[in-house]
């Protein structure tokens, strides 16, 4: 039971970096509160305002309705019923198809080399057929690593660091890897699901 | 006496001499015939290629790696030779053609990369028989593909066996989708009972597979920050359990209790 706390006091510590929540502003509730107008008397011509305001408000408000599911399926045949009837006779041709739209999201990369053992380094993988253009890797001084930001389509990707022009290293931090058939092992990233949702 | 033996040595040396060279003539032809059959039988198996529709783009390679003697043609011949065989055996090219493209970037030399070619040329059959068996029909080069990676995140035959026979009754892609995080886990140091108990609730239906697929992202995460995988994957078991998508599952776990400036007596007065 101690044990199953303090895992969970663990998880906690760590999704919460991970995940950044945002904190309310000091004194939230109070000035809610204090920025609500107080309550008046009113008169004659305020209560008619009023009902005459709940009156526009209804009208324009949208209402939900609730339906059985015999009434969805007898007003679905009878739409498409006289759609079938009055339908022009060119419709497939005004269908326009639905166009798939690739999410990108940003990923980070970073191999950490405080000693600057690389003269450079590049992220190679299935995102960009193994190839090196455009994915180039800068030095960053204060975090000591390689690292790159970059932008990919939802999926699941096998990468390497390719260094000093000519070897390639997996992603030290990977915790997912696959053998590569060469009798080494690229890494595994996910781009997309619960990760970039929070 | 001297005299002789030494004539009789010197006519050796001739004699050996001019066999050797008349052997070099008649072998010269012979050695010559073989670099051009290899040279025109490499052209026609490109040809071949072409036709069972190897990228245009790999077979470009391939001919300059053949042109600047990084390939030897023979090699090149067997390589393209298995590429042909996989169109053949109606497996996707595709997965072939990335590996060849991604040995040359890692520097890989041309016999490993063809070495690698077999072997995944071995699996995917292995696949495909297997699910064959499953369903009576060819897989769909998607399926074969993601079966791939599976092997190749390090599961063995034998338990690839074990998974698709134990979860046969339900679909293709469920059974190929579960098998990636059941290999990805076991991969990561997930225990055999763990992880069969955590298998067993996400397959029970499509949706909890696909949005639980997700679990190896927050996995990753918390194993890199000391987490042990088994204590992990217990809590994701039981929130699987509850019916907790793994967002509202990190979420909860991410959102810090707060007061907001409303005590809770306040509020139960209120």
């Amino acid at each position: 039971m101690n044990n199953d706390t303090n895992i969970e006091k663990q998880l906690r510590s760590i999704l919460s970096e991970e995940f950044i929540d945002i904190d309310p502003p000091e004194n939230f509730a109070k000035n809610i509160m204090a920025n609500l107008p107080e309550m008046e008397s009113k008169t004659y011509f305020q209560s008619v305002k009023h009902i005459c305001w709940c009156i526009w408000d209804k009208i324009t408000k949208p209402i939900t309705f609730s339906f059985s599911p015999l009434q969805v399926a007898v007003v679905l045949m009878c739409f498409f019923g006289s759609a079938v009837v009055f339908a022009p006779f060119n419709y497939s041709k005004t269908v326009s198809r639905p166009v798939a739209i690739v999410k990108q999201q940003p990923v980070r990369f970073a191999l950490y080399d405080p000693e600057q053992k690389f003269s450079s380094a590049v992220v190679i993988g299935s995102f960009n057929k193994w190839q090196s253009r455009g994915f180039e890797m800068s030095y960053d001084e204060q975090q000591e690593a390689w690292v790159l930001e970059h932008e990919l389509p939802e999926g699941d990707y096998e990468y390497v660091f390719l260094v000093n022009g000519d070897s390639s290293i997996p992603d030290p931090r990977a915790v997912f890897y696959v053998q590569d058939s060469f009798g080494n092992k690229n890494s595994l990233i996910q781009v997309g699901g619960v990760q970039h949702d929070l | 006496m001297t005299c002789s033996f030494f004539r009789v040595l010197c006519l050796k040396k001739y004699f050996i001499s001019i066999l050797l060279f008349s052997g070099l003539l008649v072998s010269f032809p012979a050695v010559a015939s073989t670099i051009d059959t290899s040279a025109k039988s490499f052209s026609k198996q490109v040809e071949i290629a072409k036709e069972a529709k190897v990228s245009k783009e790999l077979l470009l390679l391939i001919t300059q790696d053949v042109l600047e003697n990084t390939l030897e043609s023979q090699q090149a011949n067997s390589l393209l030779a298995k590429l042909i065989a996989a169109q053949r055996e109606g497996l996707p090219l595709s997965v072939f053609e990335e590996k060849v493209i991604e040995g040359r970037a890692k520097g890989i030399s041309a016999s490993r990369i063809c070495r690698a070619v077999n072997a995944m040329l071995g699996e995917m059959l292995f696949s495909k028989q297997l699910l064959q068996k499953l369903t009576g029909k060819a897989p769909d080069k998607s399926i074969l593909q993601s079966m791939v990676e599976v092997s190749a995140q390090g599961i063995s035959r034998a338990q690839q066996t074990t998974f698709v026979t134990t979860y046969s009754s339900r679909n293709l892609n469920s059974i190929v989708e579960g098998l990636k995080l059941y290999s990805l886990l076991n991969q990561a140091g997930v225990s055999f009972d763990e992880l069969q108990r955590f298998m067993h609730l996400v397959m029970k239906d499509d949706a909890t597979l696909m949005r639980w697929k997700e679990v190896t992202q927050l996995f990753s995460i918390v194993i890199a920050r000391g987490i042990e995988p088994d204590d992990f994957i217990k809590k994701a078991s039981s929130a699987v359990e509850a019916g907790i998508l793994p967002n509202a599952f990190a979420r909860n776990f991410a959102l810090q209790p707060r007061s907001l400036g409303v005590t809770e007596r306040d509020s139960e007065i209120n």
